[in-house]
């Protein structure tokens, strides 16, 4: 027997990060709940409005897809179409190559994480800077994002500053309000010189062509006021029909997120601008990357992910253990569910053992603002997993069990030495997890084991 | 990866599973009946002044907050065509001066497009927009937002919103809580995000 991966995380985490992330997931739950019910008071309103969340996308994707590549078409977007991150990344390069570009900067977006965007861009030469600030502090550290709304929430304001101070970003200091200014200075002048403009999108509208982007901070517009050229880069899954269903996730979007009632910014970006200051052209890269394998199988439904962080927020596992835990992109509830699909089944071993870091309260699925089941899907993704027959990293090896407890004529006879465990000197074993598991409970006195006597007689 | 290709993929997957008509929803479905209380104007200026934004309805009171705030010198964007008088007290540009002086201007003033109530949003179209700059890179951003303009829902809002090049709603200042949780407002945008309603 041995330590859970997971576990092993848990124990070696900063106690100020861990209270950190407790309570900065413990206020969103608790915002979300409050600006939900200030909003729809009326019984039900809001659960219909996650009915339609999850309704509206429902199985319509290549409709909504083949409208939306019209549409963008026609404002004058070039539509590109990428199988895998490798072809995504090797498109943008190319994209930024062919106009001698040097300097990017990014509005944050999961998907270029997932497809490791900005090493790649790095590597290649281009000076990439992430403009969200919580973006910007793990960046300089070489970190991935801890979580996807927030993506520094395990940074204390201390390494934050001595970071800046590292990188050159503006000498110590450690009030948050000072970091705050001097991230706005120094993303000036990125801003500014900047060529190219690389977003995700939170939302594609297929009638009107349009990509939908929300942030707080603002560096969306400023990067779309500053550079040339825009790349957006979207899963399909991102479509939905129009502006009219719009309504629906924007009023459930901020408020399941961060427990606003919107967020500061919302773009709606149709082409190229036409304001003085804005990109002459616009790319728009709709990426696979194993996204119609999930839209083909029993997990199609995580595909309706807006990726709002109510799920890891609300998750007493996610609470305890952070984000990196889970070892990829997407964590939490939804990374259970979804790291392993993005894996393929080649990689699952990689994550077999996410889908245990789950009790199944089932909480998760009561804060998703896309009504996806998540415990559900959580309950198959164990199921594939052990008919894969991957090898599960450190489980816990309940082979011996298993063997009894399939050998009725075994169990029976060894059913009387039950009686034993009372006498067995428990509280002597103070190492390995047997250890642990004992060092917080004690045994009750064992009294049982006459069941099947009594039932022969009487039964 | 061919077009084509993609899309048949995605369509061959999605036929794995019964398809599930559209729901159909009524508009008011999604509507706030709290948030919208009062009518568009009462309702924008409660949901935008509870972002933090601030709302002058007379000229005098806009002039004496930015002079309180130790304003001198402005940039007022080019398709805004009346001044309202600001130019007596403050320096004015008409143009946003990227090249030689990007943080020389103690506020910016537009014209917002229109504003919704719902939401507290003041958006901002290409349409009605000379440069985008002068939206965002000043700590204080004014929108002058014609009383009329105001919609009441979020629904009526988006039926206007998608036919420019770009358009943006803005509820507040840009703000940020990305350093333990502490809320911080002016990250690259306005830090005082105000609205002159006429
Ligand atoms: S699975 Fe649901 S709750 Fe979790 S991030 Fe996605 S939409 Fe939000």
């Amino acid at each position: 027997m041995s330590v859970q991966k997971i576990d092993e995380f848990c124990k070696n985490l900063d106690p100020v990060v861990k209270k950190a992330v407790r309570i900065a997931s413990i206020g969103s739950t608790v915002g979300r709940e409050k600006t939900l019910l200030e909003a729809y008071p009326e019984e039900g309103k809001a659960e219909h409005l996650r009915e339609l969340a999850n309704a509206i996308r429902s199985y319509n994707w290549a409709e909504n897809l083949e409208t939306a590549v019209k549409s963008l078409e026609s404002n004058g977007v070039k539509v590109l179409f990428a199988e895998d991150a490798d072809e995504a990344r090797r498109m943008i390069l190319d994209i930024i190559a062919k106009r001698r570009a040097k300097n990017v900067v990014k509005v944050k977006s999961m998907t270029t994480e997932e497809i490791e965007l900005n090493d790649f861009l790095i590597k290649n030469g281009i000076d990439t800077v992430e403009t969200d600030l919580g973006e910007l502090i793990i960046q300089i550290d070489g970190e991935r994002p801890s979580h996807i709304v927030k993506p520094a929430i395990h940074r204390r304001r201390e390494d934050i500053a001595r970071s800046f101070e590292k990188h050159g970003i503006s000498a110590y200091d450690d009030n948050p309000q000072h970091i705050t200014l001097n991230a706005r200075k120094y993303l000036r002048k990125k801003y500014l010189s900047a060529d190219v403009v690389i977003s995700g999108a939170n939302y594609v509208l297929a009638k009107e062509g349009a990509i939908v982007l929300a942030t707080n901070e603002g560096n969306s517009r400023f990067s779309m006021a500053c550079s040339k050229t825009h790349i957006a880069i979207a899963g399909f899954e991102k479509i939905i029909p129009s502006s009219r269903e719009l309504a629906v996730f924007l009023n459930l979007l901020a408020r399941s997120a961060t427990g606003q009632h919107s967020t500061v910014y919302t773009d709606f970006v149709r082409g190229p601008g036409s304001a003085k200051n804005s990109p002459q052209e616009m790319f728009v890269i709709f990426l696979d990357n194993g996204r119609s394998r999930i839209l083909g199988s029993e997990f199609s439904d995580i595909l309706k992910c807006m990726r709002c962080g109510a799920c890891m927020n609300r998750c007493p596992v996610f609470r305890l253990v952070s984000g990196h835990a889970y070892r990829a992109t997407y964590p939490g509830p939804l990374g259970i569910v979804l790291s392993p699909l993005l894996a393929g089944d080649d990689n699952l071993e990689k994550f077999a053992d996410l889908p245990k870091a789950c009790s199944l309260c089932g909480a998760c699925a009561d804060v998703c603002p896309a009504k996806i089941p998540l415990p559900d899907l959580v309950l198959k993704m164990r199921d594939k997993i052990k008919r894969a027959h991957v090898p599960v990293p450190n489980d816990i090896n309940f082979k011996a069990w298993a063997f009894l407890a399939t050998s009725p004529k075994l169990w029976r006879a060894l059913i009387p030495l039950n009686k034993l465990a009372n006498f067995l000197p428990l509280n002597a074993i103070k190492i390995g997890p047997m250890g642990r598991w004992l060092k917080s409970r004690t045994l009750p006195k064992l009294r049982g084991g006459n069941f099947r006597k009594w039932f022969k007689k009487n039964g | 990866m061919d077009k084509q290709i993609f899309i048949d993929k995605v369509r061959q997957a999605q036929g794995k599973h019964n398809p599930v008509p559209m729901p159909t929803f009524d508009e008011n479905d999604t509507v706030s009946t709290t948030a919208t209380r009062g009518g568009a104007k009462a309702a924008f200026m409660r949901n935008f002044t509870a972002n933090h934004g601030d709302v002058f309805e007379s000229c005098d009171s806009l002039v004496e907050f930015l002079k309180s705030k130790g304003c001198k010198t402005g940039v007022a964007d080019a398709k805004l065509s009346d001044l309202f008088g600001l130019e007596k007290h403050f320096e004015i540009s008409r143009e946003f001066d990227r090249q030689n002086n990007p943080d020389g201007y103690d506020f910016g003033i537009s014209k917002a497009s229109f504003a919704i109530g719902e939401n507290g949003a003041i958006v901002f179209k290409d349409s009605d927009t000379a440069d985008r700059l002068n939206t965002i890179a000043p700590w204080i951003h004014v929108a002058v937002v014609d009383s009329k303009s105001i919609v009441s829902t979020l629904p009526e809002g988006l039926a206007q919103t998608v036919d420019s090049p770009y358009a943006v709603y803005v509820t507040g200042p840009s703000k940020t809580t990305d350093v333990e949780g502490v809320l911080v407002e002016g990250v690259h945008g306005p830090g005082v995000q105000a609205v002159l309603i006429v």
